[in-house]
């Protein structure tokens, strides 16, 4: 019995969790999944910028199965750095003697013309009398090369051209590597092996040594490479930029050959010198074993070349920063790389604070046992930094404390660390100060401490915190800023009964409709009708979402569907009155049609979901009433088009007619029930009530309370910074179709009516067979959660929702609807052939 | 005389009872593997353990099909080379191409067939150069489509089938769980046939999962559909294991053929619990490195799991005597999964 109980239940809940969240689910898509405030740009070296912390999307992984290494080099905004020429113009322009300009260098450099450069490289003494362009002839950089007959340069120039079309070969993924290349690299090699040995200057034989340790790796002569890079580029040359790019080909062949430990320690040289070749090298760091990574160590020539191997694992997708920032403390608590990992570390918990899985419940919103104890050790690290003597910009490390005092709960630690900084005098320094732009974070992390703070809102407590945020620049240009204040704000305004200004703080009022509450109409129709009297912060708001006056009228729209869809429909009848005929209409073209595709609202077809089992089942209002009874209730179905006035008066009238001719009052009881099934979220009427556009638009993230005991549970992000609030509850997330509201039992109840009203045996079976759909879906929008669907629904009783189906079984045996039903119905089949074993 | 005949009684029982044992079920599955790996050696072990499962087809992931931001199409990525997939002596090969929804969901429709084209023509031309193409008479893709690019997923498939060369081959395509159980919304890919994959059926994030790759209760869960769904279906199953890796309460990565002997082996390690093991020393192990404190759910496939999977399949597919290809072709799985194992779970 208990196998049989479990195997219908199985049945039953797999075929009603049919994959509405699944497939049309909510993404969840927040306005601000989360917030930085802690900005790279406290890091003094702005070459650093650009590693911002990237989380693992989960639900990526959830789906695929699979891991996959995505690049833990993320840009956001306008942070990108560009791609930089700088450093190889400057050499040039050095070995020029300064005589040429960055611009004219990159110019030939990068966009003379290879025959241009081909003319050059024969005689540069005949540059006049050639027909090469007045812009190649007035170019410094060429004129220098004349002036000091620098012929070795355009020869050069012209080799490395030719390299560059190999190394920089364009075809498509598609096809094969035309194999001929090889075999012109092999020629380019000899000619460059020729070239080098003839060439004297060092400034060139390094370039050389460059373009042949190049196509000897993509040629793939590995050996060749390692030979020219040991006898033209070593010893490295301080400060020379091209010999960065020959050791970043040749970590490319040694991790080609196997030799993992050099190929790291190359590549972690590369991305402490060559700024632009950070992203490759970064990529291609490899160790994987404890004895390559001593080996890679013992390579090391300094603690700071020992650094670099930790930052560049700390840095690695599944690296851990605070482990790697313990080891290069100890080796150099000056580092820059310290900083580094120090943002994109806190940046971390931030990502993971407000993450919108937070919201969602998976993670407690508290750290748990595990990150507190990260932070702590953090925490620890950052109050030695900044009590260690000559240590470059100490409060990057006092600001980092007082972030982290603030993600444990600790208010006034975190007040007392931001006293010790000096932020106005910081502030007055030069914007590219890095005092500077800790002095302005000092500010927004105070200033976030202070929001955190607060337990009550009034306009008083508004106008101060939004006229601070708007005139202290520091916290305007704050991006994050804004929307964490309204956050906050949002909260409290809930908690104080204003529920409009709650909404609005992330919302637009035109959106309203998505989670209709009559609390939220009213405040915001009050909040409309005072809008004179509106603060500087809803000013503003109300400009940015562009309010009209017009919207009163559909205010009142929204106000009559809330009373339609509680089946109050005196009170919806009263509110429609208020607006003409034609703005329903013109409301139709702005949401789903009332009913659509022509079915009729009377439909009572056995199948559970009308759009689940089949697209068509939906019957067309002429053949509802063919030889039926219930072609009495053709005169209320016009042509099947209702607007939402009209159809609040058809209930009514129903009803009314009902009360006056009890002989039919079943079967309008019985019409009654089935027109508030289809206009269940399952049913082809749904728009009725049912006020999404479509099942993934407007979801309203930040408007997840119905009710104010929730209000300190939902939607406080911000108490992760308060101790003293209980975080031991998980976001109180709800699943988003818990916002649609639909209550089976005024169906149900109708069903009722009918059966105890008729006389009819057929009727009856009908109206309770119509009953048991409706306690399905009354079960289906209590019980069902998106986040216990899996591992709950096996546990779940099934008896409480098929009360109806033991009494069509019991009561309605004999009837020939109880016989359609056993066909068409495999549920009810299923209840039937299982219910006395 | 008695003695004698109780003995052979008892030798006539004991074949009856032997032979018993010995006879399998009446249904046949014809069972191959995936080759999944991009460095293709099938050695001379490899070839005795698929000759032992009479094992003469195998489905070859040729490359993978990603998008470029760099050349504005998907392009082809860690293809097989040629000249190992000319060494291959196997009979039969089914080219299987992996394809990112991302290259779905950047490509226009006209960039779909041309990706058709392109993927056709990589495969067929792949074949030539390794004089293999007499040993092909399907090919395979394998994309997780969502609702979002099933249009482009099912043009894509459209297209590749009126390709002058895949038209005279059968096209077969992976199918996910919820892509059965979900039809109605997910579609019916217009191809030959689906594989299965009935594995990744778990929350793999969750610390409460005990095992992500094959959970049967969940199994369970998906079986539906499959009387009406219209598509010849056989059957992926998995013979894999692999680490998921956790760091303060969350999922960081999952590391493939990670094994509970590799973390058993390692000093710097622990065991919590069942399949739950402790990282104590930060320390590499199967090359990826791991931080004290880590904590790691090895999940792994046990012969009895599999056999309960082939008779829940049994009960559930249409097709009875469908095919199983397992995934995946490689030493580690020869070693913990030996042909006996392997016929066990078809009893």
């Amino acid at each position: 019995m208990l196998k049989q109980l479990f195997l219908y239940t199985i049945l039953v809940l797999s075929y009603w969790f049919t994959p509405k969240a699944k497939a049309c689910g909510p993404d969840y898509d927040p306005e601000y999944s989360y917030y930085y405030f802690f900005d790279q740009k406290v890091i003094p070296n702005d070459k650093l910028y650009g590693f911002l912390y990237q989380s693992l999307s989960t639900r990526m992984l959830a789906n695929y199965g699979i891991s996959e290494d995505r690049d833990p080099y993320e840009y956001r905004h306008q942070d990108s750095p560009p791609p930089s020429v700088e450093p190889y113009t400057a050499e040039w322009n050095t070995y020029l003697g300064n005589k040429s300009t960055p611009e004219d260098i990159k110019a030939v450099l990068y966009d003379f013309k290879k025959e241009w450069i081909l003319t050059l490289s024969k005689d540069i003494k005949k540059l006049n009398q050639s027909t090469l362009p007045e812009e190649v002839k007035k170019n410094s950089f060429v004129q220098v090369s004349r002036n000091k007959n620098l012929q070795s340069i355009w020869i050069y120039l012209a080799y490395a051209r030719k390299c560059q079309l190999y190394a920089e070969i364009q075809y498509s993924s598609w096809d094969d590597e035309p194999t001929p290349t090889i075999k012109v690299m092999e020629a380019l090699i000899q000619e460059g092996e020729k070239l080098i040995k003839k060439e004297k200057s060092e400034f060139l034989r390094r370039r050389y040594a460059y373009q042949l340790v190049r196509m000897a790796h993509y040629s793939k002569h590995y050996e060749w490479a390692l030979q020219y890079y040991n006898n033209y580029a070593k010893p490295v040359q301080k400060g020379s930029y091209i010999d960065y790019r020959t050791i970043e080909q040749i970590g490319g062949v040694e991790a080609a050959l196997g030799m993992e430990a050099e190929s790291a320690y190359h590549f972690s040289l590369v991305f402490d010198k060559a700024p632009d070749r950070r992203k490759v090298a970064l990529r291609s760091f490899r160790l994987s074993s404890d004895e390559n990574w001593k080996k890679a160590s013992d390579l090391c020539q300094n603690n700071d070349e020992k650094i670099l191997l930790h930052t560049l694992r700390g840095l690695q997708k599944y690296g851990n920063a605070v482990e790697e920032m313990q080891n290069i403390y100890r080796l150099n608590p000056n580092s820059p790389y310290l900083n580094l990992l120090l943002v994109r570390h806190i940046n971390r918990w931030e990502r993971i604070a407000f993450d919108s899985d937070a919201i969602t419940a998976k993670f407690p919103n508290k750290p748990i046992k595990e990150n507190v104890q990260d932070m702590q050790t953090l925490l620890e690290l950052c109050l030695k930094l900044r009590e260690t003597d000559n240590i470059k910009y100490k409060d990057i490390w006092t600001l980092a404390a007082a972030h982290l005092q603030l993600f444990l709960g600790k208010q006034q630690k975190s007040a007392e660390l931001l006293r010790d900084i000096p932020y106005n005098e910081y502030i007055k320094k030069d914007k590219k100060d890095p005092l500077h732009k800790i002095g302005e974070q000092a500010i927004v992390l105070n200033f976030v401490r202070q929001l955190c703070r607060l337990d009550e809102i009034n306009d008083e407590i508004e106008n101060k915190f939004y006229e601070q945020f708007k005139s202290t620049p520091a916290l305007a240009n704050c991006q994050d800023l804004r929307p964490f204040l309204l956050d906050v704000f949002s909260v409290l305004y809930y908690r104080n009964g204003d529920y409009a200004k709650s909404y609005l703080c992330h919302n637009k009022l035109d959106r309203i409709h998505d989670i209709l509450d009559i609390k939220l109409i009213q405040s915001a129709q009050k909040l409309i009708r005072n809008r004179q009297e509106l603060s500087p912060l809803f000013k503003d708001i109300f400009a940015q979402h562009g309010l009209k006056r017009a919207y009163a009228k559909e205010l009142i729209y929204w106000e009559g569907t809330y009373y339609l869809q509680h089946n109050q429909l005196e009170k919806a009848d009263k509110t429609f009155s208020q607006l003409s005929d034609d703005f329903f209409e013109e409301m139709d073209g702005k949401e789903p049609k009332t009913t659509y595709l022509n079915k009729s609202i009377f439909t009572s077809t056995p199948a559970h979901q009308y759009f689940e089992s089949d697209f068509d089942s939906g019957v067309p209002i002429d053949k509802l009433y063919q030889n039926s009874k219930l072609n009495i209730l053709l005169e209320f179905e016009k042509d099947g088009h209702y607007t939402k006035k009209s159809l609040t008066k058809l209930l009514l009238e129903l009803e009314k007619q009902a009360q006056k001719k009890p002989k039919y009052a079943a079967l309008y009881y019985y019409a009654l029930g089935c027109a508030w099934n289809n206009m269940s979220p399952y049913g082809w009427n749904r728009p009725a009530i049912y006020l999404r556009n479509s099942d993934n638009y407007g979801y309203s993230n930040y408007w997840m309370g119905n009710s104010t005991e929730t209000a300190d549970q939902v939607n406080v992000r911000h108490s992760y910074f308060r101790e003293d609030k209980d975080k031991s509850k998980p976001l109180n997330y709800k699943h988003y179709y818990s916002h649609l509201y639909y209550d089976p039992n005024i169906a149900i109840d109708y069903f009722e009516k009918a059966i105890n009203t008729s006389n009819d045996q057929e009727l009856k079976a009908k109206a309770c067979f119509m009953a048991a759909k409706a306690e399905t879906f009354k079960y289906y929008s209590k019980e069902y959660t998106y986040s216990s669907y899996y591992y709950n629904r096996r546990n779940k009783s099934i008896q409480n929702y098929q009360t109806y189906y033991e009494i069509m079984y019991k009561e309605y045996k004999d009837t020939e609807y109880y016989k359609e039903v056993i066909r068409a119905c495999e549920h009810f089949e299923f209840f039937v052939s299982t219910y006395d074993r | 005389m008695w003695s004698i005949f109780q003995h052979i009684l008892f030798l006539v029982l004991l074949g009856y009872v032997v032979s018993a044992c010995n006879t399998k079920s009446s249904v046949q599955h014809p069972l191959n593997f995936y080759h999944w790996k991009t460095a293709l050696d099938i050695d001379t072990v490899q070839k005795e353990y698929l000759q032992d499962l009479e094992s003469n087809r195998l489905y070859l992931r040729f490359f993978d099909v990603d998008w470029s931001t760099q050349e504005k199409q998907a392009v082809p990525l860690a293809e097989v080379s040629n000249s190992a997939l000319k060494k291959l002596s196997i009979q039969q090969i089914v080219p299987t191409v992996y394809i990112t929804n991302k290259s779905l969901i950047n490509s226009s429709d006209s960039l779909v067939l041309v990706l058709a084209d392109h993927l056709a023509n990589k495969i067929h031309h792949k074949l030539i150069e390794s004089q293999q193409e007499n040993k092909v008479d399907e090919i395979q893709v394998d994309c997780d489509w969502t609702l979002k690019t099933k249009e482009r997923y099912f043009l894509l498939l459209k297209a590749l089938k009126k390709h002058d060369w895949v038209k005279n081959l059968k096209l077969s395509v992976t199918i996910r769980l919820h892509q059965v159980k979900y039809a109605k919304r997910t579609g019916i890919p217009p191809v030959d046939r689906g594989i299965l994959m009935f594995y990744n059926m778990g929350k793999v994030n969750e610390i409460e999962e005990t095992n992500s790759i094959l959970n049967l209760d969940l199994a369970h869960n998906y079986m539906k559909n499959y009387d009406d769904y219209p598509l010849h279906l056989d059957v992926a199953l998995p013979l894999f294991s692999w680490g998921v890796q956790f760091r303060s309460g969350r999922l960081i990565r999952l590391v493939n053929g990670l094994q509970a002997s590799d973390l058993e082996q390692s000093t710097a390690c622990s065991l919590l619990k069942n399949n739950w093991y402790q990282i104590d020393t930060s320390t590499y192990i199967k090359g990826r490195y791991f931080y004290a404190g880590d904590k790691i759910r090895i999940e792994k496939i046990n012969a009895k799991d599999l056999s309960e999977a082939v008779k829940i399949l049994r009960n559930n597919l249409n097709n009875p005597n469908f095919e199983i290809i397992f995934y995946h072709l490689d030493h580690s799985i020869i070693k913990a999964y030996p042909k006996d194992t392997l016929n066990y779970i078809l009893q």
